[in-house]
């Protein structure tokens, strides 16, 4: 059994002993299948040279079961590779909760320090750079960690894996599998996964699919949300039992360069299917047949209806504005719904989102904010934030799959509902607030210096939003 | 209540019962044995729905040259236009199901049917420009015999395997921004059916091609073409299933050749 442990709280030489198997796995031939760069490659690529290449699995139901079965292969190749170099025969890969505290939510130091590529196989150049006055990931810049501890709460929160159509669930939408035209990302997939992607690699690797796998941190990430799934699992969750998620088979090469196959269901449990856990979470069972669950793993409901929609907008890395116009049977709907005894939730929808690539921006979503907010009048009016990670391949998959538009949807029913009567909403509509979120910013710099920095016009590759729309169901 | 639930649950309901009733009131129609109308001997079963109004194109080419007279003109354009649009329905309307519950879904709820009619508009609009504009012509100018079915079919199936077939179907997934209100709402849905049409036609023209060659058992190979262009656009793996569609075209083209050759 191998034990995946947080990556601060190791004491020996578990990291050192991953920068020697990362060093081992950088100097093997790129054609090799357990080099460092063909593995890489099996998530993303700009080249099709292999088979394999460009396989990751975004936005569906196979997003967690993929990208838990790649890490497995991967672990299994890099403790060789440990071995190799002389180290311990139980590595196990260590696993980043940059959610704990404002501590945790910085880059370990062995992935930053020392800052040379050529002696630390570690580190990467190509992170998030400094920005007006914010330094950059490999400065130490923590990443917005109460944010992402809040998104994790509420991915855990949800109770099932497919969820309705509007929203998503924990794991993902059925994707290709529903005939939809538009993406099904997870909860947990769209926060914390493709933020952290963004926040860590702005202008970099990690923001970019093609890319993200090269930098070492990658693989700590995703531990950290394959935990996240297992948690999720031992809390008694169910998984999709239909035969179109759990015996659909992927491919990986295994730790001697031969193809191997799994199905997501036979990764269901850590323990018993692949031979390792999490020091903090309990196991889950689940490797044999599933139990009735008290919520299913995905219920056919009638889709939400769309009550408001205002225009599209364009993002170019600063803070933009849009307006949901109500007619007034929809501004009748809609304070129906944000009475506590209704039992329908508001949902704000960023409808057909397209871009030739990803700008690395996370962009936090308000509603009905006022001018010129300070950091309380922002936490009351957060509905959620939004990034764009994979947006390249949505309507160009590289992998033999439909196109799938990309749109967002965020629950603002209690938001609505925690604002004042005055708030809600105003006659003539809702009104949606986009603004780039930051790292961190240091300690000492002023509130007012920090919240200017986010507002700072910018110019960076357009993020086209087509409608943005508000739903009832 | 019953009636208003399914509504809410299948919002397309209509346009997927016109598609039911289309193919209903097609294989009526052909199975009533219009032939008479051309004064041809055969059944309309042998004859091929796209014959009828070929044969009005072709009576409209010759009059004046010893033609029949324009009572046959008319009685066939009158007969076989209506079979065309039904035709194009019943094809079109069950690989369009997707895309028609997209719409409906994602416009304001209380003009859910009016954008997707607007869809349909477009969409139905560029396939009907399309059989009038090239499969007519097409049909007209083709001898609807083994040899030139077979051709047809083995071009289909070839198409099958080219990199532009496979971009057209993935834009047969493409969705686009559907505005809330007034004219706007109503261009963004007709504007995306033409797009969305547009992508269709580009991605089975060629099927669609050979099925305007058919001269026999109309409503087998109708019924045949609209499973595949169905399947191809709910399959999973759809640059594989294309694929793999090319091998009954092929063996179709084949069954075809031999027919004729031993007939």
């Amino acid at each position: 059994m191998f034990v995946r442990r947080e990556v601060r709280s190791l004491s020996d030489d578990t990291l050192a002993e991953y920068a020697a198997g990362v060093g081992v796995m950088k100097k093997r031939n790129p054609a090799d299948k357990t080099s460092w760069w063909y593995q890489a490659a099996i998530h993303g690529s700009q080249e099709a040279a292999d088979d394999l290449y460009n396989q990751c699995k975004h936005g569906s139901w196979y997003f967690l079961a993929w990208h838990r079965m790649y890490l497995y292969y991967f672990e299994r190749i890099v403790r060789a590779a440990v071995v190799e170099a002389g180290g311990s025969e139980d590595w196990a890969l260590p696993y980043w909760n940059y959610a704990i505290d404002r501590n945790h939510s910085t880059l370990p130091d062995g992935f930053r320090k020392p800052d040379d590529e050529a002696t630390n196989p570690l580190f990467v150049a190509l992170r998030r750079p400094p920005e007006l006055g914010i330094p950059g990931i490999n400065e130490g810049a923590g990443l917005p960690w109460e944010k992402l501890a809040e998104a994790e709460a509420k991915a855990l929160a949800r109770p099932q894996f497919i969820g309705d159509t509007q929203v998503g669930g924990f794991g993902g939408g059925r994707g290709p599998a529903e005939p939809k035209l538009y993406s099904q990302t997870g909860v947990v997939e769209l926060r914390p996964h493709n933020n952290v992607h963004n926040l860590v690699g702005k202008e970099g690797w990690m923001a970019d699919e093609d890319a993200a796998a090269k930098d070492p941190i990658f693989w700590l990430h995703h531990a950290n949300i394959d935990r996240i799934w297992a948690q999720w699992q031992s809390d008694g969750n169910q998984n999709p039992t239909e035969g179109a998620w759990r015996d659909e088979p992927f491919a990986f090469f295994d730790v001697d360069g031969g193809e191997d196959h799994k199905t997501p269901g036979q990764v269901l449990d850590t323990v018993t299917d692949l031979e390792y856990a999490y020091d903090v979470v309990p196991s889950a069972g689940g490797g044999g047949e599933p139990e009735e669950a008290a919520v299913p793993a995905g219920a056919a409901e009638p889709d939400p209806k769309v009550v408001a929609a205002g225009d599209g907008l364009i993002l170019t890395g600063g803070p933009e504005d849009v307006s949901v116009p109500f007619e007034q049977r929809a501004q009748a709907e809609v304070e129906e719904a944000s009475r506590e005894t209704d039992p329908r939730d508001l949902y704000l929808n960023i409808e057909d989102i397209e871009a030739k690539m990803n700008p690395g921006t996370v962009y936090a979503v308000y509603v009905n904010l006022p001018k010129n907010p300070n950091q309380e009048t922002l936490d009351a009016h957060y509905a959620g934030s939004i990034s764009f990670f994979g947006i390249e391949r949505t309507n160009d998959p590289r992998a033999d799959e439909h196109p799938h538009g990309l749109r967002y949807s965020l629950e603002i029913g209690d938001l609505l509902r925690s604002l004042g009567d005055g708030e809600r909403y105003k006659e003539e509509g809702v009104h949606v607030t986009f603004r780039p979120e930051t790292l961190e910013a240091p300690e000492g710099m002023a509130e007012t210096e920090a919240l200017a920095i986010a507002e700072a016009p910018k110019e960076e590759s357009p993020v086209q939003i087509g409608r943005v729309s508000l739903s009832v169901g | 209540m019953t009636a208003l639930r399914a509504t809410r649950q299948r919002p397309a309901l209509w346009v997927e019962a016109g598609a039911v009733f289309s193919w209903l009131l097609l294989a009526v129609a052909m199975g009533e044995g219009r032939g008479d109308a051309s004064g041809g001997s055969g059944s309309f079963w042998g004859e091929g729905p796209l014959w009828i109004c070929t044969t009005g194109l072709t009576h409209v080419a010759t009059a004046g040259h010893g033609g029949e007279g324009p009572t046959l003109q008319v009685a066939a354009l009158a007969t076989g236009a209506p079979i065309l649009g039904l035709m194009t329905a019943a094809m079109m309307l069950p690989t369009a199901m997707p895309v028609v519950k997209h719409v409906a879904v994602n416009s304001l709820y209380w003009r859910r049917q009016r954008a997707t009619l607007e869809f349909l508009c477009g969409y139905l609009g560029i396939w009907l420009g399309f059989t009038a504009l090239v499969l007519l012509p097409l049909s007209a100018a083709v001898p609807a015999t083994g040899v030139t079915l077979a051709v047809a079919l083995t071009i289909a199936a070839a198409w099958q395997l080219t990199p532009l077939k496979w971009r057209a179907l993935r834009a047969c997934h493409r969705p686009s921004p559907l505005p809330a209100h007034g004219w706007r709402a109503t261009a963004g849905a007709v504007r995306f059916g033409l797009r969305n049409g547009a992508a269709c036609v580009a991605s089975c023209w060629a099927m669609m091609a050979a099925v305007a060659l058919v001269s026999s058992s109309m409503l087998v190979w109708m019924a045949a073409v609209t499973a595949i262009v169905t399947l191809e656009k709910l399959s999973q793996k759809p640059r594989q299933t294309a694929r793999r569609v090319a091998l009954p075209l092929v063996a179709a083209a084949i069954g075809v050749a031999l027919a004729t050759v031993v007939g």
